[in-house]
């Protein structure tokens, strides 16, 4: 599981460097938003804008990250292709997430595996 | 991918192991095939949604104590698609289920799935014949070209 960890404006930016984000890696991404998130803080903004793909499962993946965090420590999401933008809306958790049009301009931290 | 040269009809056939690392094999050919064939992005976005729900859905629960075997068979007509899958697995009806999507605010990490395919596929069936489970359903496709000339 590819990401980049960045900041931008006081929040922890993870940009996901997936194509898809499915059944098969479900999993291995909430361990992953898991151990980047694991100093307690800032917001987060997850960067989709790598992902031309998502399934039910990705986004089952998504909400499991949100409730990792908890209340206090928004997830944002950004930069959604028309594909992951239409399970969003079709679920209607569109309603539930803050969704970035565009990436944000991050500052680079250190990348993890 | 066999030609049908009286109809121009396409078929694309074939099959994967119930893991969840073939399923992404197959929908990713599956995706590049409707993407060379001229495909409208939406209708590509559709299937491809549809198809991950169903063939993940038989890879965890269709085999549980095994690995099956899962047959995909699209039929591409000038301006639909018609996909049927089949499985030896557990006899399941995906239209059996509810409709209604998970209430977004209980913030549920699963059932979506059965509720994109019922949104998204026309025209859904199943049936359990000798062993198998057979689901097909259709969604509209067909190229820019036809879709333009069905706009006038």
């Amino acid at each position: 599981m590819q990401m980049a960890l960045g900041e931008a404006s006081g929040a922890l930016v993870i940009e996901l460097r997936e194509t898809r984000l499915d059944a098969a890696v479900a999993i291995r991404f909430k361990d992953a938003i898991r151990s980047a998130t694991s100093h307690p803080g800032t917001p987060v903004i997850l960067d989709l804008n790598k992902v031309e793909f998502m399934d039910s499962s990705g986004l089952g993946a998504i909400v499991g990250a949100m409730k990792l965090l908890g209340p206090e420590r928004p997830l944002e999401i950004a930069a959604l292709s028309p594909g992951v933008r239409k399970v969003f809306r079709l679920t209607r958790m569109d309603t539930v997430f803050r969704i970035h049009d565009r990436s944000p301009e991050t500052q680079t931290l250190p990348a993890t595996g | 991918m066999t030609h049908n040269k009286l109809t121009h009809d396409k078929v694309l056939s074939t099959s994967c192991h119930s893991t969840l690392e073939d399923v992404r094999a197959v929908l990713v050919r599956v995706d590049a095939y409707l993407r060379a064939a001229d495909t409208p992005t939406d209708w590509i976005e559709d299937v491809n949604i549809i198809l991950a729900e169903v063939l993940s859905n038989i890879a965890r629960h269709g085999y549980p104590d095994s690995t099956g075997r899962i047959d995909l068979e699209i039929l591409h007509k000038r301006d639909e698609l018609r996909c049927c899958i089949i499985d030896t697995g557990h006899p399941f009806d995906p239209r059996l289920l509810r409709q209604a999507p998970p209430e977004p605010s209980f913030l549920q990490e699963g059932g979506y799935g059965l509720f994109l395919i019922r949104t998204l596929a026309r025209a859904l069936t199943y049936r359990r014949i000798m062993g198998c489970n057979r689901l097909t359903f259709w969604v509209p496709v067909g190229t820019r070209q036809v879709v333009a000339e069905m706009a006038g």
